[in-house]
C-alpha cells in the first residue's frame, strides 16, 4: 500500500508543478500565436 | 455565490461572446471553419488541446471517479501520460494522418479503403460521438445548479440546460474553428488559474497529510484506496490503457486539433507536451473529488448523479468570494469550450464525410458551412432531449467509455491495420467498423434488459468488442482482399 501511496503522491506533485510551468509557458507563447493567427485573414 | 461572483461570471461570458463573434467573419472557408486552415502552432496547439480536453464534463466525471475510487483512480492519468508520451515519441498514426493532409478520420478511410467505408465509418463515428456527448449538457447543468446553490428540481435543471445550450449554439454556429480556438485559449488561461488556486486552497483548507489520513480513516475498505488492481481489477485497468490511447490518437476532437497544426513535427511535439495535459486533466479533478469526500466526512450518496454534485458543492463551501466567481466562470468557459469543439467536430464530419460524398463532392465551401450550422442546431436539440430522458446509473466515465467504444473499437482496428498492414482490405474495414457497433450492448439500459450479458461490466464488453473488431478486420481482409492496391 505504501508504494502505491508514494507513487500517487509523487505523481500528483510532479503533475501539479509541471502544470504550473506549462501554464506560464503556453499562456504567453499561445497568446502571441493567437494574435498572429487572427491577423492572417483567409479572404 | 455572492453578487461579486455573479458579476465575474456575467462579465466573463460577455467578453467571450464579444471576442468569439467579433472574429466570426474569419471562417469564410470550410477548411478554416473545420481545422483553422492548418495554421495552428505548437503553443496554441498545446493550450487549446488542454482547453478542449479539460472541459467541465471532464472535471465532473473525474471528480466523481476520485470521490468513488480515491487515489487508486490516479492510474487512469498515469496511463494517459505514458500512452500520449509514446504517441509523441513515435508519431504512431497521428503523423501519418497529418502527412496525408486529411481533415478527418473518415477522409483517411476513403484514401485507404474507398468511399463506402468513408460514409459508413463517418455514420458510425457520429452515432458513437453524439451518444457520447449526450450527457454533457445535463452534467454541466448539475454543476451550475450545485455550485450556485440553486434548489434541486427537475424543472430548474431543465431551465439551466436550455440556457446553457442556447449560449453554446449561438456561439458555435456563428463561429467555427477560429472561434473554438479563441475560447479554448481563454479557457486554458482562466481554468488553469481556477484549478491551481482551487488545489492550493484545498490543501490549505484540509491539510496535505490530513487528506490522506482522513481518507484512510473514512473509507470502508482501506486496501482499495491506493491500489488500482485491488480496487478495480485487471480488465478495468487494461480498458483504461486502451481509452488513454484512443482518447489521444483517434478521438475526433483530439485528432482534429492535431490535423490543425502547421507540420508533422509540431504534431509530435504537441503530443509530447500534451502527455502532461492528459495526466493532469484526470488527476487534478480526481484530487478535488477526494477533497470533497474528506470535507463531507465520507458521506457517499447512493445515486451516481448525486455523487457528481459533491465536488461543486464542496467548492462552493470552501472557496472565498471572488475566487468562487472565477472558478464558476472558468467552468462555464470549460463547458462552452467542450461543447463548441464537439458540436463543430461532429457537424463538420457529417457535412464533410457523409453529405458531401453522397452529393458527389459538389458542395461549395459556403454550402458546407451552412449545412454544418444547421446540424449544430439539430445536435443541440438532441443533447437536450437525451439529457432529459436518459436515466442510467453507471458512472459518467463508464458511460463515456462504452459510447465512445461504438466508434473507436472499429476505428482503431481500421486505422492501425490500414496504416501498418498492407493486406488490410475494404471488406475487412467495413466488417470491423460494423463489429464496433456491438459496444452498444454495454450501455446500461441495454445491458440490463438482456439477461445473457447483464452480469458483464462495461469494460468487459468494451474489451470483447475490441477483440471482435480486430478479428473481423483480419478474417475479412484475408477472405476478401482488395482487387487493386490502394495507398498503404
Amino acid at each position: 500500500m505504501i508504494t502505491w501511496k508514494l507513487l500517487w503522491q509523487g505523481l500528483f506533485i510532479f503533475g501539479f508543478l509541471f502544470f504550473i510551468v506549462m501554464f506560464f509557458i503556453f499562456s504567453v507563447s499561445g497568446f502571441h500565436e493567437l494574435k498572429k493567427l487572427l491577423s492572417n485573414r483567409d479572404e | 455565490m455572492t453578487t461579486l461572483d455573479y458579476l465575474i461570471v456575467v462579465l466573463y461570458l460577455f467578453s467571450i461572446f464579444y471576442i468569439g463573434i467579433r472574429y466570426r467573419d474569419r471562417s469564410s472557408n470550410f477548411t478554416t471553419f473545420m481545422i483553422a486552415g492548418r495554421k495552428v502552432g505548437l503553443s496554441l496547439g498545446v493550450a487549446t488541446m488542454l482547453g478542449t480536453e479539460l472541459g467541465l464534463i471532464t472535471v465532473m466525471y473525474n471528480a466523481q471517479t476520485g470521490f468513488k475510487d480515491f487515489f487508486a483512480a490516479f492510474h487512469i492519468g498515469l496511463f494517459a501520460l505514458v500512452v500520449t508520451m509514446f504517441i509523441g515519441i513515435t508519431g504512431i498514426v497521428v503523423v501519418k494522418l497529418r502527412e496525408l493532409r486529411v481533415k478527418s478520420i473518415p477522409e483517411y478511410y476513403q484514401i485507404r479503403f474507398g468511399n463506402k467505408v468513408r460514409i459508413v465509418g463517418a455514420i458510425i463515428l457520429v452515432v458513437g460521438g453524439i451518444l457520447n456527448m449526450g450527457l454533457f449538457l445535463k452534467v454541466g447543468a448539475i454543476f451550475i445548479q450545485s455550485m450556485m446553490g440553486v434548489a434541486e428540481s427537475e424543472l430548474i435543471l431543465s431551465a439551466i440546460m436550455i440556457i446553457l445550450l442556447t449560449m453554446v449554439l449561438i456561439y458555435t454556429t456563428l463561429g467555427g474553428m477560429i472561434s473554438v480556438i479563441i475560447t479554448d485559449y481563454i479557457q486554458f488561461v482562466v481554468l488553469s488559474i481556477g484549478m491551481i488556486l482551487s488545489i492550493l486552497f484545498s490543501i490549505y483548507h484540509l491539510g496535505w497529510v490530513n487528506i490522506f489520513t482522513q481518507v484512510e480513516m473514512l473509507a470502508k475498505d482501506s486496501s482499495v484506496i491506493y491500489d488500482p488492481i485491488q480496487s478495480r481489477g485487471g480488465f478495468y485497468i487494461t480498458w483504461q490503457v486502451i481509452l488513454g490511447f484512443v482518447s489521444a490518437v483517434i478521438w475526433p476532437t483530439a485528432i482534429t486539433r492535431a490535423l490543425s497544426l502547421d507540420s508533422s513535427e509540431t504534431v509530435k511535439k504537441q503530443y509530447l507536451w500534451s502527455s502532461v495535459s492528459f495526466l493532469i486533466r484526470f488527476m487534478i479533478p480526481c484530487f478535488l473529488g477526494i477533497c470533497a469526500y474528506v470535507h463531507f466526512n465520507g458521506f457517499t450518496p447512493e445515486s451516481s448523479w448525486e455523487k457528481l454534485a459533491m465536488m461543486p458543492r464542496y467548492l462552493s463551501e470552501i472557496l472565498p468570494m471572488g475566487l468562487l466567481g472565477i472558478m464558476a466562470a472558468a467552468m462555464l468557459a470549460a463547458f462552452m469550450s467542450t461543447h463548441d469543439s464537439y458540436l463543430l467536430c461532429w457537424s463538420t464530419i457529417i457535412t464533410n464525410d457523409i453529405i458531401n460524398p453522397l452529393k458527389g463532392e459538389k458542395l461549395t465551401s459556403l454550402q458546407k458551412i451552412n449545412y454544418s450550422r444547421i446540424i449544430i442546431v439539430v445536435l443541440g436539440v438532441y443533447i437536450l432531449y437525451w439529457g432529459l430522458m436518459y436515466n442510467g446509473n453507471d458512472s459518467i466515465w463508464d458511460y463515456l467509455g462504452i459510447t465512445g467504444a461504438i466508434y473507436f473499437t472499429g476505428a482503431i482496428s481500421v486505422i492501425l491495420f490500414g496504416v501498418y498492414w498492407k493486406r488490410a482490405s475494404s471488406a475487412g474495414a467495413m466488417a470491423a467498423l460494423l463489429g464496433g457497433l456491438s459496444a452498444l450492448l454495454g450501455l446500461e439500459p441495454i445491458r440490463n434488459s438482456l439477461p445473457m450479458i447483464s452480469s458483464f461490466k462495461p469494460e468487459e464488453i468494451g474489451l470483447m468488442t475490441l477483440g471482435f473488431s480486430i478479428l473481423l478486420m483480419i478474417v475479412f481482409s484475408l477472405l476478401i482482399p482488395d482487387r487493386e492496391g490502394r495507398i498503404s
